[in-house]
């Protein structure tokens, strides 16, 4: 005798994967049903008995281990210095991604700023306010007077001067450098 | 701490390139995967290879694991495939037109036969030995690695309702085969 509650439900009911509304209506069927509840125990009995996992288990050789464990710990540490193992052309292209990733990032962030949001660095003795920032943004606009640079880009003219003591007034103005820019009285 | 818990955190380790994580899921695991592909293939050189092959391809397919399920069925569902590959590639060699699968436990007994004594776990063994192959996988899936149906189904690519079959009829033949040695009632 068969009951289709055991086909379909049973096994998944002793290996705990029904819902709860599954689990309800099975143990609801159970109560009443007696070849369900023959096939419940005989299983159960049959786990208890007989289907241990250690009679199904089975020991491997310490060779086997061995072999194992080494070629596997090799691959995982392998990994890790996955990196400095690469062909050197790989290794050369990500170090040239990286430096132009750099490159184009900080001039793009340097050229945004202007002088006076560069301005950090204000001296609350003077009556003339100091900012030093690290680029000009374009050296167009600018041109020396004495041993500074002044910006006419603007209606004011602003005083801009190198930090840089290896600069060298009479050559071209570098496009980058650090700088003081005098941003006038207040 | 749970099962699931401690498989995570040597998993965890493992990805991270602590070759220790890998080492204590292989010692915890070791048995029950070699005793399902020794019971898959009966030769104990076979399982071993595919127990190499399958630890090999849990290393290399890592990254496909889905933390949230059972690592011993991901285990069991490789050693299925490598299983399953294997005996398909024979297929070809001997060019036969069978299904692969039906190929499976066909093969020469193990030396330990031999001295198989009638102790219970020897019982079990040799009833286990008279299942159709698909009926013995699905039944050492579930009591050897403790996978789920769905896990079951998913791995041998078939519908629930074909798993839940395959196991209802293993354990009728269980049955069946304990009783032509005597046992009843279990």
């Amino acid at each position: 005798m068969e009951c289709k509650w055991w086909d379909e439900r049973g096994l998944l009911y002793e290996a705990n994967e029904l819902d709860a509304q599954q689990t309800s209506e099975f143990k609801k069927h159970l109560d009443n049903c007696v070849i369900c509840q023959n096939e419940i125990r005989l299983y159960s009995d049959q786990k208890e008995a007989l289907f241990k996992r250690e009679f199904f288990e089975q020991e491997t050789s310490e060779e086997l281990d061995r072999i194992i464990i080494k070629e596997c710990s090799q691959q995982i540490k392998s990994r890790r210095i996955s990196f400095f193992m690469l062909p050197l052309f790989i290794k050369k292209a990500i170090y040239a991604t990286v430096i132009l990733s750099i490159g184009f990032g900080g001039g793009a962030y340097f050229s945004s700023v202007k002088l006076a949001i560069a301005s950090k660095k204000i001296d609350n003795n003077s009556t003339t306010k100091v900012a030093e920032f690290n680029s000009i943004e374009s050296t167009q606009n600018k041109k020396m007077q004495g041993n500074s640079i002044v910006d006419i880009s603007g209606n004011k003219s602003d005083s801009i001067k190198p930090i840089d003591s290896l600069f060298d007034p009479k050559k071209q103005i570098p496009s980058q450098g650090v700088y003081q820019v005098n941003l006038g009285d207040e | 701490m749970t099962d699931i818990e401690e498989d995570k955190m040597f998993f965890e380790l493992w990805i991270k390139g602590d070759p220790k994580g890998f080492s204590q899921i292989y010692e915890k695991y070791k048995k029950r995967i070699f005793g399902f592909l020794i019971k898959m293939t009966y030769d104990k050189a076979l399982a071993e290879d595919l127990m190499h092959e399958t630890f090999v391809a849990a290393l290399k397919n890592s990254h496909q694991f889905d933390k949230d399920r059972s690592l011993l069925s991901w285990f069991f569902g490789i050693a299925h495939k490598k299983a399953i590959d294997y005996f398909r590639h024979v297929k070809v060699e001997n060019e036969h037109q069978d299904e692969a699968e039906k190929s499976m436990g066909s093969r020469i007994d193990t030396p330990d036969k031999e001295t198989y004594n009638k102790h219970v776990n020897d019982i079990i063994n040799e009833a286990l030995e008279t299942l159709d192959p698909l009926q013995k996988e699905v039944f050492l899936m579930r009591e050897l690695g403790g996978v789920a149906f769905k896990d079951i189904a998913e791995i041998m690519n078939c519908p629930i309702n074909t798993a839940l079959g395959r196991m209802r009829l293993a354990l009728k033949n269980i049955r069946k085969e304990l009783e032509k040695r005597g046992i009843h009632g279990v």
